[in-house]
């Protein structure tokens, strides 16, 4: 085959700017950290990454709801039980008036005692998580 | 038989060989001229003499100065030409449509319209709570934006293209009025006798030129004039030119035809084929797949939407979200963006109740669309548009391949050597001396002859 000089300098040059283009390539997934940045890297690989993207953010969101919830519940839960406390505290009172010797005076201080643990169980049933009453039913922006 | 005739033959040959020197010379001065191709000179020995003492040999003389080329070469590259740059067109157009998609990536409409369901979910939560309701507005207003922004983008794209068929079209009509003009010049040397090598390379290099720009069939009539057609529509040739335009009909679609309209090429091939095809076809496409995507969201948002109870007092009902969708324009009621109470979540009324929130939450995971959920109907479109773009690199990468072989073959066939010019310089320049001393024999033998007298 007949070698001329353009021959040469132009298979030289295709083949330069061949390498550069992977180069080029490589650098890219290097820079960015990743291996697909435009659909045409791999079309079908960006399908999947678009639905597993889709599919972390709705687990993501799920799993915060569910932690909300939890949360709740807990405050929920807690709350409950210090009025058990202030309801037990009224049970004790009661049983005590029922048995001892009672004066006026020492039911005044029971009176005050009942009422006390009456307004704790009050202000435990206005008890708010993140803003919402938390026994305030589905409209928890009012107090119940 | 006199000495007369040996001065004639070696006079006669020192002006072949200037003239081979200057061939040579040509063609090293272009030897990094990519159109051009090397020339040979013929020789061929002069009229014999025929004399009763024998046959007399007169010398030498320069019978052609012919180009070296192989037409079949010259007839694959414009083939390939067309189909690498339909191809490598295509590509382009692509890359700057997939670019306005921006996928994969935060910014892309896949990961808006998850941050929008989700946002709904978040305030089936807390429905009353208003950072959660302006949370909702303000990632359905990215979402919108984006989908305007893709659908302007390829209406940008479409705009763009547009210009550049005009452009291209106007560098076809330039090559044709030139293509004629060489014909012309071409013919009129041949009546000379000259073989006008250097016009030929020049109406080769328009012909290449074209070929890029859409599919052409060239033949030549036996005077050496080309007549060119495109697209199975008569071009140019010797005696006269067509001269084209874009035109777009009633549907949009993108065409090229004659200036009289009375024929369009049937193009499929070239830049030309790449811009009409993706104008006409390819980007509507895309455009109606993201109004299914548009419309499906407001569809379906609307439908839960509207039968939900807003936090105002007393609450109302049969509001829709998105009020309207069209040309990528996808409107967000005007009353919610005012007061995001008007948000309708509450199944009964009850203010609240958050159920309908859940409900279009619940959108992302129906399948709305040919049977697709619309997120995985999304990516079905960005990955068909990924595909295309690979498609046509692929198809670009490997008519280039075959180009770069080609060219290598036309190289190797009409490339200037410089060894090779240079050693037939030192031929011609022998030669040369050689006849100027043949010259100088001649007079020495005619000085012998008269000091005879």
């Amino acid at each position: 085959m007949r070698i001329s000089d353009q021959l040469l300098i132009s298979n030289y040059l295709s083949g330069v700017n061949k390498s550069k283009s992977e180069i080029q390539k490589i650098q890219t997934q290097i820079l960015t950290h990743s291996k697909i940045n435009k659909p045409s890297d791999s079309p079908s690989g960006t399908e999947k990454s678009l639905r597993l993207v889709e599919q972390l953010n709705a687990n993501t969101t799920y799993s915060d709801n569910i932690d909300n919830g939890l949360s709740f519940m807990q405050t929920t839960v807690s709350t409950m039980g210090s009025i058990q406390d202030e309801v037990q505290k009224i049970q004790v009172a009661l049983s005590e008036i029922n048995n001892a010797s009672v004066t006026s005076e020492n039911l005044k201080n029971y009176a005050d005692k009942v009422d006390l643990a009456i307004n704790s169980i009050l202000d435990l049933a206005n008890t708010e998580y993140d803003n919402k009453f938390i026994f305030g039913g589905t409209d928890f922006s009012q107090a119940p | 038989m006199s000495v007369t005739r040996l001065m004639d033959i070696a006079s006669r040959s020192l002006g072949v060989y200037q003239r081979a020197l200057d061939v040579t010379a040509h063609n090293v001065s272009n030897a990094n001229n990519p159109d051009f191709s090397r020339q040979r000179v013929i020789f061929g020995a002069e009229r014999t003499e025929v004399t009763a003492q024998g046959d007399w040999g007169t010398g030498v003389q320069i019978e052609d100065v012919v180009r070296a080329k192989n037409e079949l070469t010259d007839i694959q590259i414009r083939t390939y030409n067309q189909k690498y740059n339909d191809a490598n067109k295509r590509s382009d157009i692509l890359g700057q449509i997939e670019s306005v998609f921006s996928e994969p990536s935060e910014l892309g409409l896949s990961n808006l319209m998850n941050s929008f369901f989700n946002s709904w979910e978040k305030l089936s939560v807390t429905p009353n709570d208003s950072s959660l309701r302006n949370a909702v507005i303000s990632s359905a207003q990215s979402m919108t934006s984006k989908i305007q922004s893709l659908y302007e983008g390829m209406d940008t794209a479409k705009g763009d293209i547009f210009n550049e068929a005009n452009d291209k079209v106007r560098d076809i009509n330039n090559y044709l009025v030139q293509i004629q003009a060489l014909n012309k010049q071409i013919i009129d040397s041949a009546v000379n006798n000259n073989s006008a090598n250097d016009l030929k390379d020049k109406r080769d290099k328009a012909l290449d030129e074209l070929s890029k720009l859409a599919n052409i069939s060239v033949s030549y009539d036996n005077k050496g004039g080309a007549t060119v057609s495109i697209g199975g529509v008569f071009a140019a040739d010797t005696f006269s030119y067509v001269q084209f335009k874009t035109d777009i009909d009633s549907s949009g679609k993108l065409s090229i035809t004659t200036s009289d309209e009375s024929a369009s090429p049937a193009l499929n091939g070239g830049d030309l084929y790449a811009i009409c095809d993706l104008y006409s076809k390819k980007i509507p496409e895309y455009q109606s797949k993201i109004d299914n995507v548009a419309n499906a969201i407001m569809n379906s948002v609307n439908a839960i939407h509207s039968t939900g109870f807003t936090l105002q007092n007393p609450p109302t009902t049969l509001i829709n979200f998105f009020t309207d969708y069209s040309n990528g324009k996808l409107v967000i009621n005007q009353n919610i963006l005012n007061d995001p109470k008007n948000i309708a979540v509450s199944k009964n009324g009850e203010i609240g109740n958050g159920d309908l929130a859940l409900d279009i939450a619940g959108i992302a995971n129906s399948k709305l669309i040919e049977g697709k959920t619309i997120s995985s109907y999304y990516s079905g479109i960005v990955s068909g548009l990924g595909a295309d773009k690979l498609q046509s690199d692929n198809n670009a990468e490997a008519n280039q391949l075959v180009l770069d072989q080609l060219s290598i073959q036309k190289t190797s066939e009409s490339g200037v050597s410089i060894d090779e010019e240079m050693t037939n310089v030192i031929k011609f320049q022998r030669s040369y001396d050689a006849s100027a001393k043949l010259i100088q024999v001649a007079d020495e033998l005619l000085q012998t002859i008269l000091q005879l007298v």
